[in-house]
């Protein structure tokens, strides 16, 4: 069976210790059952990688996977998935980039991009038209990203080809590396050490290739739905167009889950009026598309001309100004411009960066390490300067910061003296910015998700912005929290991840029709009959892949937890004080979410569930 | 009269003039009473944001001291004094 659209039929895949590569047909069983990118991904993991492998050794993988409507001229539909098992968590680990890099892998002709080995020496991919080649990159090492993608395409002599890369973080295989393509990042879980541990600094692809559509009349009215319901959105246009994710800023202090000072301030320190929508349209000076997005969210900063970062620009999303703001103590844009910046370009995660520097400033703060630790730096809440010092020490793994580059739950074991209390992460991965003492659905999909503490996995917009689809939900409450999150996981994945399409604007646009139109659109383009249940079951069939990959790798049901802080220490001001998620209130809603799943109550799927979901290849593992 | 505290978040925060502000009004009162008194005070601009449609979402989302009123009484839920009430656009990111 041939692809009639959505797909371009081929994986490419690329081993680094031989320094071969080699096309595969892409399976139309692989597609019917799993979609594409997270899907992709993740199935090829839990067939091709030993769970129990080290993930920074050559045994592990990198898949890069967009989805069916990725290339087409689909709305939003830039995106990609980058897989590997995490060298922060241990999990198998998804990150979703956008940008153009994504489209033009599919243009290049390929659907999946599968990584395996190491290069003996430093190289980078290229891919350019139906050629492929492995070639030194004696001379990008040491970049840091916006220098690598520069100098790459000087190299190649042609200015449209599309970059992904790391940067000195990831050369040094630091655990909360990401990888860079332009502005746009497959940012957490370390990612970029597993690129590093192969010795491959960059890949390069142009291509040249159109993404055929099976129907287009079905494929034009699925568009049409969704553009509707864009317009419909009373926040879409009207505001995220024109202020991005800080406006999500506003909205958590307003529900007191902005989390502030290593967790410990939220609802007392809420810098609105300095990290907000206000302040940051104050620093605007333009915007950026991805691919066939008709919003652009990407919010172009930068910093004031008098202040000490002056020349720095970025784009601060809402979680980076939660991790390098917020959770350091930090009211000062320009800082959190500058410091972001230095991430990108360092190629490191802003989110588990800030989280472990404050996990570090609260250190300090009670006396558990001192300037001999920090290398002189007064490490307190607020000093942005010490922060901005202890990014670069991050990145370039130089002294206390080569010990949070290994994530909080490291470092925490490392330091000892009770550390681990203050350690805020789950299953290894640093908390995003949604303080769940006031968002339970939140806060269990943190302990559930597959990946450990990532709220693109299931993302509780009922809570987090009183969205009523599928239903309005009282975010205090436990009851319930279950079947919403299930429900939550198994969406998200299947209509953003792996179709893909952008999360931001599906939970805007369609919160109330995402099966719909995430059903509509894959008839459209591959010409296979989807139907709403059938997009769901894929949801549910990639999240129980993810759980036995997860389980062969050694996790529990004991790892679905929260931090010891969240369900002992109740949040004490603001609009969701006195609220924290006590560990019986947890195992309540833990045991209702695994009888939801069809799942033992120790997190097991049954038997009965996965043969259910047509993967009988993973019968014996349960 | 009773003391509550209104609180809004973007373009709404715009439309009532503050971010936050400690309103007089006669409580209990219900959430959709509490709406039309905002708009009859802040004009067309607040009206058209609070506006409702049949086939959609709601335009704005009304919390009261955390809750979202929609998942219980909706715009009946009655707010007393010193109750602090959030309105915020569905908006989605981070």
């Amino acid at each position: 069976m041939s692809f009639l659209g959505g797909y371009q039929g081929k994986i490419l895949r690329v081993d680094l210790t031989s320094k071969s590569f080699r096309e595969e047909e892409l399976s139309p069983e692989l597609a019917r059952k799993f979609v594409g990118g997270a899907g992709f991904g993740i199935k090829r993991m839990f067939d091709e990688v030993d769970p129990l492998a080290d993930a920074l050794s050559p045994e592990n993988k990198l898949v890069f996977a967009p989805g069916p409507l990725t290339g087409t001229d689909a709305p939003c539909a830039s995106r990609m998935s980058v897989t590997a098992k995490s060298p922060l968590t241990g999990t198998v680990a998804v990150c979703m980039t956008g940008g153009y890099f994504p489209a033009e892998l599919k243009f290049a002709g390929y659907d999946i991009l599968i990584i395996e080995g190491k290069a003996e020496q430093p190289v980078y991919l290229m891919i350019d038209k139906g050629r492929v080649s492995i070639r030194p990159a004696k001379q990008l090492w040491g970049t840091t990203t916006t220098d690598c993608e520069f100098l790459l395409k000087e190299q190649l002599g042609d200015q449209n080809f599309r970059i992904a890369c790391i940067g000195p973080a990831g050369e040094r295989l630091v655990r909360m590396a990401c990888i860079v393509n332009e502005r746009r990042t497959a940012g957490r879980k370390g990612l970029g050490a597993v690129m590093g541990a192969k010795n491959l600094k960059a890949i390069a692809v142009r291509g040249h290739l159109k993404v055929p559509v099976a129907d287009p009349a079905v494929f034009a009215a699925a568009k049409k739905f969704f553009f509707g319901k864009m317009k419909e959105s009373p926040a879409l246009y009207p505001e995220f167009s024109q202020h991005g994710t800080p406006m999500v800023v506003d909205v958590a202090c307003g529900m007191g889950i902005f989390p502030a000072k290593n967790w410990t301030a939220t609802g007392e320190f809420e810098p609105v009026d300095t990290l907000g929508t206000a302040a940051n349209a104050a620093r605007k000076i333009g915007k950026e598309h991805c691919y066939t997005c008709p919003v652009a969210c990407s919010q172009l900063k930068l910093t004031d001309p008098a202040s000490p970062y002056a020349g720095a620009m970025s784009v601060p999303e809402y979680e980076t100004l939660y991790s390098l703001g917020g959770q350091a103590g930090v009211a000062n844009l320009d800082s959190v411009v500058a410091a972001d910046r230095l991430c990108d370009e360092l190629g490191i995660d802003t989110i588990s960066a800030g989280v472990a520097i404050g996990f570090a400033m609260e250190l300090y703060e009670r006396g558990v390490i001192g300037k001999q630790e920090t290398g002189g730096l007064e490490l307190r809440f607020g000093n942005h300067q010490a922060m901005v010092e202890m990014i670069k020490n991050i990145g370039f793994r130089r002294g206390l910061g080569e010990l949070l580059g290994e994530g909080v739950k490291r470092a925490a074991e490392r330091i000892g003296q009770g550390a681990e209390q203050y350690a805020m992460h789950v299953k290894g991965l640093e908390l995003p910015g949604y303080d769940v003492r006031g968002a339970k659905a939140h806060g269990l999909n943190f302990a559930t998700s597959y990946n450990g503490a990532d709220h693109n996995k299931g993302y509780a917009y009922q809570e987090i912005f009183g969205i009523p689809a599928p239903r309005a939900v009282d975010r205090f409450a436990a009851e319930g929290k279950g079947w919403l999150t299930k429900w939550n996981q198994d969406i998200r994945c299947v209509t953003c991840d792996c179709v893909t399409m952008c999360a931001f604007l599906m939970d805007m646009a369609v919160p109330d029709a995402a099966l719909e139109n995430a059903a509509g659109m894959l008839r459209g383009v591959t010409g296979m009959d989807f139907t709403p249940e059938e997009v769901w079951r894929v949801g549910e069939r990639i999240q129980n892949v993810a759980r036995v990959f997860n389980i062969r790798a050694g996790f529990t049901a004991a790892d679905d937890t929260l931090p010891r802080r969240l369900m002992t220490e109740p949040i004490k001001a603001g609009s969701s004080k006195g609220h924290m998620v006590p560990p019986e209130e947890l195992q309540l809603m833990l045991a209702e979410y695994y009888q939801e799943r069809g799942w033992t109550p120790q997190g097991v799927p049954t038997p009965e569930k996965l043969l259910s979901l047509d993967l009988g290849e993973a019968l014996p593992y349960v | 009269m009773s003391r509550i505290v209104i609180t809004a978040v973007h373009d709404l925060a715009r439309c009532l003039g503050a971010r936050r502000q400690e309103v007089e009004i006669d409580c209990p009162i219900t959430v959709d009473a509490l709406m039309q008194f905002l708009v009859d005070r802040h004009g067309d601009e607040l009206k058209k944001k609070f506006a409702r449609r049949e086939d959609s979402l709601w335009n704005v989302v009304v919390f009261v001291n955390g809750r979202n009123v929609f998942a219980g009484d909706g715009l009946q839920t009655l707010v007393h004094e010193h109750d602090e009430v959030l309105f915020l656009s569905p908006i989605s990111g981070g």
